[in-house]
């Protein structure tokens, strides 16, 4: 792709010209020194502290995007590129400085993060269908304007965590119901469409799983609490097992293991659920053929490369093609690989931006992780504790099992990279997620900010 | 309660938090490192399979780089022609048909072997810009070889239309100097004869015959069966005697000398120097069995060579259990054993080496369009096929093969040569026998190793030692 702005009129070296070399290069420096700043954060609890280096972090998100942006002008000459990239700074700052006023509780390092990824899945969808970039755009700015609510909501309403029961009927409701009445998508029943709206209710139950297991668990549950928990989630397991979404049966079992495990400081749980895990996934070897597809696909794509193996090769070509920093924005042929900007947008972002670029972005995946078992660690109450690791644990799972299967490590489960990867009720149930965190983090800003309050008054009645 | 104590009272209750995460932060770490380990280790293989887009992309992107020969003559280059159409050109036309190969149609020889880097161009970012904006192509990547055109021609005129292959190699750094194959063709024509040549099973002109060809390896395997002989015997292989009667009988097994010529009484040097069948044939009887298995695996047959242009691994089925009348066919390299030229050149070299075989290297370094190096082959050693001792003495009887057998018309020259010549029968016709010669000089101090082979001529010492002896003339003067 040819460089469009008239640049040889302006004489060398111009700006622009540099910029289109280099950028590449500015870009992923950017981003590691946005992973330094939060690998800086994460060594301080209070939320408080860690602000100075929350805003340096914001600085170099903002600094990321104006590079991208303005590549992407100069790559491909058209303004209203320009423009659509600029609406993601736009959007990256009103969520940022909204959700700091309206909560002054809120972990701003866990918002650059979260928008560091809605910014990675914006670079790749602008390059491949500038169509679905858009969609994109307007379903994050949705699912961060209903999130807004989520942490007032959360304190308006404490009753919240008593509706284990309920949550648990709901998701299973939604799975049954998509079982039944939803289309077949690629073998599998995943979603169901309302008036051109597609719907795939398994990412957005995720939540009311979460939120049953963390209610009925509550903090140290007895064995027949956790019984009765275990075969509610199975319950949810199996519904999606026989819709065929393996992938997000696979996240719920981890999640569901994972949190009766913490809750109820049981290691004897997790090795349980290892072994049950092992005996299922031979199971579901022996008795699914589309399982087995896929273990082929995986062992050896090479010798099927024209079927099964099409894909993960394809990916594999791409993730080789970038080298450590990439090929630069469109100079790659990212539109080879099937489902590019669900599955394998790990894959085409690494081509065009590098090695370095696309494990900083899975990074950026890790630290929201981090920060939320650094939450977890500190929370005393047994529901909030339990939502957060729940939570935590379905993103960094999800992150796997995307990363791992798109680069052969592990065989592909066909889960998307949360808040990078195409997908409306992905994006916005990732969102709704970090912002119950988000809640989490301002319930726990308004009982310290209690507990000085009482602090001062009694330090004033001394005096 | 102090701070301390409550710090490892909540490390106690987080106990399986911190597990999980460790967990995961290990399995991320296990999966970065495969990443790219998998990704940088398996670049060019990736690059080079035919459903990867990128080879057309860069095709259209950049030139493709040029293939030089040692002392700096283009072997391949490609120009644009005025429809922007890019063709590759090859000067000497069928003279590197095989070795350089054409990368039309397919890619084969030295085009595929470093089409990664003949693909790509590394120049520096300001570089590209300045092409780009200039509208230009970048220029990519040049590849110098270790050929010698003037051994290349040679060779080639010395087989002239005969069916074979020679290779030269430099015994003490591995380089290929000449790898001539014939029935060639012109890889400049290749899209408009593509149809013949390929369909061509007669002639097989796309064959690379030095590497890829498998032959009868005829006397010249007496090299591997006297290394075995001396392995089983180290100090009384100079006590060997044999009577020749111009055959050889064992039961109902029966091995005649070439043309039936009676050698008379014979020790292990003569046996070696005159090619007597009879003799390796009761030679060979007379070796362990594993020995003589291991010896064939120590020389690399029936294993992966170390080349890393396309080649057909060699194959002799020798164990336990092989009969009497396979061991004397194996013996005097009869039979179903097969060898490439390439192979038999390894070994010849390794020998010369004192025993030890350097990796044989094709291209000796790789250049970008501004002249930079981007990588240099190093001479390596391989692997030691056979100790000094071992390699010394096989020296001394490739000499007495030129000093006083089968090899004469090598004698008396203003350099020392030293080999072994071979005439492989393939069929029951008894005159009808592939001319082979395997050699190296000066003996005093090994330089080159020549291996040669005719197809369908006649006698080794005949028609084969003279083609050897005129690359020999070639590289001397």
């Amino acid at each position: 792709m040819p460089i469009r702005w008239d640049i040889t009129k302006k004489g060398y070296p111009d700006l622009n010209v540099l910029i289109a070399a280099y950028s590449k290069y500015f870009i992923t420096l950017f981003l590691w020194l946005f992973l330094g700043c939060a690998f800086v954060s994460l060594r301080y609890v209070s939320v408080r502290k860690q602000r100075r280096v929350a805003l340096v972090q914001s600085l170099f998100l903002f600094l990321s995007q104006l590079a991208v942006g303005w590549t992407i002008g100069i790559r491909t000459g058209r303004l209203s590129y320009l423009i659509l990239y600029a609406f993601v700074s736009v959007l990256t700052l009103a969520v940022l400085v909204f959700t700091v006023l309206i909560y002054p509780g809120a972990n701003l390092v866990l918002l650059n993060a979260m928008c560091m990824l809605v910014h990675a899945g914006m670079i790749v969808l602008t390059r491949i269908n500038p169509d679905r970039a858009v969609r994109q755009l307007v379903i994050a700015a949705i699912s961060f304007f209903l999130a807004m609510f989520v942490p007032f909501v959360m304190g308006k309403f404490p009753m919240l965590r008593r509706y284990g029961g309920i949550y648990a009927a709901c998701g299973i409701g939604a799975l049954a119901l998509v079982l039944v009445l939803g289309r077949l998508t690629n073998g599998s029943r995943l979603s169901f469409t309302i008036s051109s709206i597609t719907f795939q209710p398994s990412e957005l139950v995720k939540i009311t799983y979460v939120f049953f297991l963390a209610s009925l668990l509550g903090a140290e549950p007895g064995f027949f609490k956790i019984l009765s928990a275990g075969a509610l989630a199975a319950l949810h397991v199996l519904i999606l097992v026989f819709s065929k979404d393996l992938g997000s049966a696979l996240i719920y079992y981890v999640v569901a293991v994972m949190m009766i495990t913490i809750a109820s400081h049981r290691l004897r749980y997790a090795l349980a659920g290892a072994v049950l895990g092992g005996f299922a996934s031979v199971a579901a070897y022996a008795l699914f053929p589309h399982v087995q597809v896929r273990v082929q696909a995986f062992l050896d794509p090479w010798s099927v490369v024209d079927s099964q193996g099409y894909q993960i090769t394809q990916s594999l070509f791409a993730l080789s093609r970038g080298g450590w920093f990439g090929l630069g924005i469109g100079k790659g042929t990212p539109g080879d690989i099937p489902f590019v900007e669900t599955d394998f947008i790990f894959s085409a972002l690494t081509e065009e931006m590098g090695l370095l670029f696309g494990i900083g972005i899975v990074l950026t995946g890790v630290v929201i992780f981090l920060i939320l078992m650094r939450l977890a660690c500190g929370i005393r109450d047994g529901f909030y504790k339990n939502l957060t690791v729940g939570f935590g644990v379905s993103v960094v799972v999800q992150l796997f099992l995307t990363v791992g299967g798109g680069t052969k490590f592990i065989p592909l489960t066909g889960v998307t990279l949360p808040l990078v990867s195409y997908g409306g009720s992905s994006v916005l149930a990732t969102v709704l997620m970090l912002y119950v965190v988000q809640g989490i983090y301002q319930l726990r800003y308004n009982e310290e900010r209690k507990l000085e309050q009482k602090r001062k008054k009694e330090e004033k009645q001394q005096a | 309660m102090n701070k301390k104590e409550k710090k490892k009272k909540n490390n106690r209750r987080n106990r399986e938090i911190r597990l999980f995460t460790a967990l995961f932060l290990c399995l991320f770490a296990v999966l970065f490192t495969y990443l790219a380990h998998y990704v940088t280790a398996n670049r060019e293989a990736l690059f080079n399979h035919s459903y990867n887009s990128r080879q057309r992309v860069l095709a259209q992107e950049n030139i493709r780089g040029s293939i030089y020969a040692s002392s700096g003559e283009v072997l391949a280059y490609t120009v644009i022609g005025q429809d922007q159409e890019q063709k590759r050109e090859y000067p000497y036309a069928e003279l590197f048909a095989h070795v350089v190969g054409y990368s039309d149609k397919g890619k084969t020889g030295i085009e595929a072997l470093e089409n990664y880097t003949l693909s790509n161009a590394d120049l520096s970012e300001k570089k590209k810009l300045d092409n780009e904006l200039a509208g230009v192509r970048n220029p990519a990547n040049n590849v110098y070889t270790t050929l010698d055109v003037k051994l290349q021609e040679t060779a080639s005129d010395a087989l002239g239309a005969f069916r074979g292959a020679i290779v030269v190699t430099e015994i003490k750094t591995g380089r290929i100097l000449a790898m001539v194959s014939k029935p060639d063709f012109d890889p400049n024509q290749i899209a408009a004869i593509w149809e013949d040549v390929r369909e061509d099973t007669q002639e097989a002109p796309l064959l690379n015959r030095a590497t890829q060809g498998l032959y009868p390896p005829g006397s010249t395997f007496k090299i591997v069966t006297a290394l075995s002989y001396l392995r089983q015997n180290p100090d009384t292989w100079q006590e060997y005697e044999y009577q020749c009667t111009g055959a050889y009988q064992n039961g109902k097994n029966r091995i005649e000398c070439y043309h039936g010529t009676v050698h008379g009484r014979v020790d292990f040097t003569d046996s070696f120097a005159k090619s007597c069948n009879s003799s390796f044939a009761n030679m060979g009887m007379q070796i362990d069995r594993e020995i003589f298995a291991e010896t064939l695996r120590d020389l690399l047959f029936h294993q992966p060579l170390p080349l890393s242009i396309a080649y057909s691994q060699t194959d002799v089925s020798l164990s336990r259990d092989s009969t009497d009348g396979e061991v004397m066919q194996i013996a005097i390299g009869q039979g179903k054993t097969q060898i490439t030229p390439i192979q038999l050149n390894l070994i010849t070299a390794a020998i010369a080496n004192d025993g030890l075989l350097m990796t044989p290297i094709l291209v000796d370094r790789v250049e970008n369009a501004e002249g930079r190096t981007l990588q240099e082959k190093e001479s390596t050693p391989y692997r030691r096929l056979l100790s000094q001792k071992e390699a010394s003495v096989l020296r001394g009887l490739m000499e007495a093969v030129v000093r006083e057998g089968t090899g004469r018309k090598l004698n008396g020259l203003s350099y020392t040569a030293a080999g072994k010549t071979g005439s492989a029968q393939f069929n029951q016709v008894r005159e009808d026998s592939h001319a082979w010669f395997t050699g190296y000089a000066p003996a005093e101090d090994p330089q080159i190793a020549v291996t040669v082979l005719v197809e369908q001529v006649g006698s080794g010492g005949d028609y084969a030692v003279p083609l050897a002896k005129r690359v020999f003339d070639t590289w001397f003067s």
